[in-house]
């Protein structure tokens, strides 16, 4: 027999036997079992197998608490799965699985009769007994509503002196970088003085040429 | 076709100004005329009346705060309650966190009842059962829960409820029947002496 850590030789007999391990609960068949009676490899895995499926077949137990926390946790859950798939085919097909009420479901129930893959029918829209809430909120004191509109009113004032200061930062921020954008263009404008330079053109030496210059008066006659 | 015109649009341009003068006097028209309703979704959703209040405090700064960015695309009374539902939904998940959120109750002798029949006893009998029931729609998750109470107790209709909860009309529609099956599911199971009429217990089968 093989070491059951080391690849398997027989891959083709070893794939067979995982698959059928995998999809069955079961005892396998003679050929797997001859097969894995000689291949460790394959037979750590049934072994594991085997330990795993009782205890996945057992229901965890809920957490503790109460009956009303669980029921309200299932309904959370169960909303927040709907939700997230609404618009999708698995919120589709969740909202199709859905159990109708009998009423609804009755084949001589017009939304029944019609076949129609159309979602809600009528009777689903409407509860009688969601409409037995009455449920008036307490009243509220009017020094209680001086309080909230006080509250608010210091709120929204609050945010204006924020929003004010704020912009008047943002005001000051810019001048600052407008007036450095201003310097620096003029500084780069600021027409610097020529230069003149006055050159006897007679001295000039053989060969020598005349100094660039971007701009030139030739004059004649002696220097005055 | 005309367009309906927002019948708050005047006051909401006043209050777009907060340094105006027409600001204030624009600002308690506004907060008359919502501050009730508000509570009154606030309530439903949080569940206590100082979670209420919060929830309108924190709602009508935020309009305000936010009136900006409000270009009128629907109704300010749709855009104001849609803040108001995500602020209470906010509000409860806060408080859930705190501790479990209690049922929604209106004892203390402050609260009117909203049916009020002719015979004391018979007004009493429906206060109860309006009390259960609102017991029990404070089991379901928020989202159903603020669907049923814009519902039932707003009397919102289809297209406020999208408009609202900024919704297509077909998710309006599945939530709210996920609402009424799980309700009834709550019903069945936690307030079994409610009478809820004659479909089996087996026809309503999960919750959600």
């Amino acid at each position: 027999m093989n070491n059951p850590n080391e690849e398997p030789t027989s891959r083709f007999a070893c794939r067979a036997v995982l698959r059928e391990a995998l999809t069955t609960t079961g005892p396998l068949e003679a050929t797997l079992r001859a097969h894995v009676e000689t291949c460790a490899f394959c037979a750590a895995r049934v072994r594991a197998r085997d330990r795993l499926v009782p205890l996945l077949r057992r229901r965890p137990e809920l957490p503790a608490g109460s009956a009303d926390a669980t029921t309200r946790s299932t309904i959370g859950v169960c909303e927040r799965i709907v939700e997230r798939a609404e618009n999708g085919p698995l919120g589709r097909m969740l909202a199709g699985a859905l159990p109708l009420p009998s009423a609804v479901a009755s084949s001589d129930h017009p939304d029944a009769a019609s076949g129609e893959p159309a979602g809600w029918p009528e009777a689903l829209l409407e509860s009688r007994i969601a409409r037995q809430a009455a449920v008036a909120p307490p009243a509220v004191a009017s020094t209680a509503w001086t309080r909230v509109r006080e509250s608010i009113l210091d709120e929204v004032a609050g945010g204006q002196r924020r929003a004010t200061r704020h912009h008047w930062w943002i005001g000051l921020l810019g001048t600052a970088v407008a007036a450095g954008i201003v310097l620096v263009v003029v500084q780069q404008q600021r027409p610097t003085p020529p230069s003149i330079t006055f050159q006897d053109i007679a001295d000039l030496p053989v060969g020598a040429s005349i100094p660039s210059v971007d701009f030139a008066v030739v004059r004649r006659g002696a220097t005055r | 076709m005309e367009l309906l015109r927002d019948p708050d649009a005047d006051l909401v341009a006043a209050c777009r100004l907060p340094d105006s003068d027409g600001f204030e006097r624009a600002f308690e028209a506004l907060f008359l005329k919502y501050r009730e309703r508000t509570y009154a979704i606030a309530f439903r959703i949080t569940g206590t009346a100082v979670d209420a209040l919060d929830v309108v405090q924190d709602s009508f700064a935020l309009v305000f705060r936010k009136l900006a960015a409000f270009r009128g695309g629907s109704l300010f009374s749709t855009w104001l309650f849609r803040i108001v539902v995500n602020c209470s939904i906010d509000q409860r998940r806060r408080a859930g966190q705190r501790s479990e959120a209690p049922l929604l109750s209106t004892d203390g002798g402050i609260g009117e009842p909203v049916d009020r029949g002719p015979d004391p006893r018979e007004r009493a009998a429906t206060r109860e059962l309006g009390d259960q029931v609102q017991q029990a729609i404070s089991f379901l998750s928020p989202k159903l829960r603020v669907i049923l109470a814009l519902r039932y107790l707003e009397d919102m209709s289809y297209e406020e409820l999208a408009a609202t909860l900024s919704l297509s009309l077909g998710t309006v529609k599945s939530r709210l029947a996920r609402a009424h099956l799980a309700l009834e599911h709550v019903v069945r199971t936690r307030f079994p002496q409610l009478d809820i009429g004659d479909s089996s217990p087996d026809s309503l089968g999960g919750v959600g």
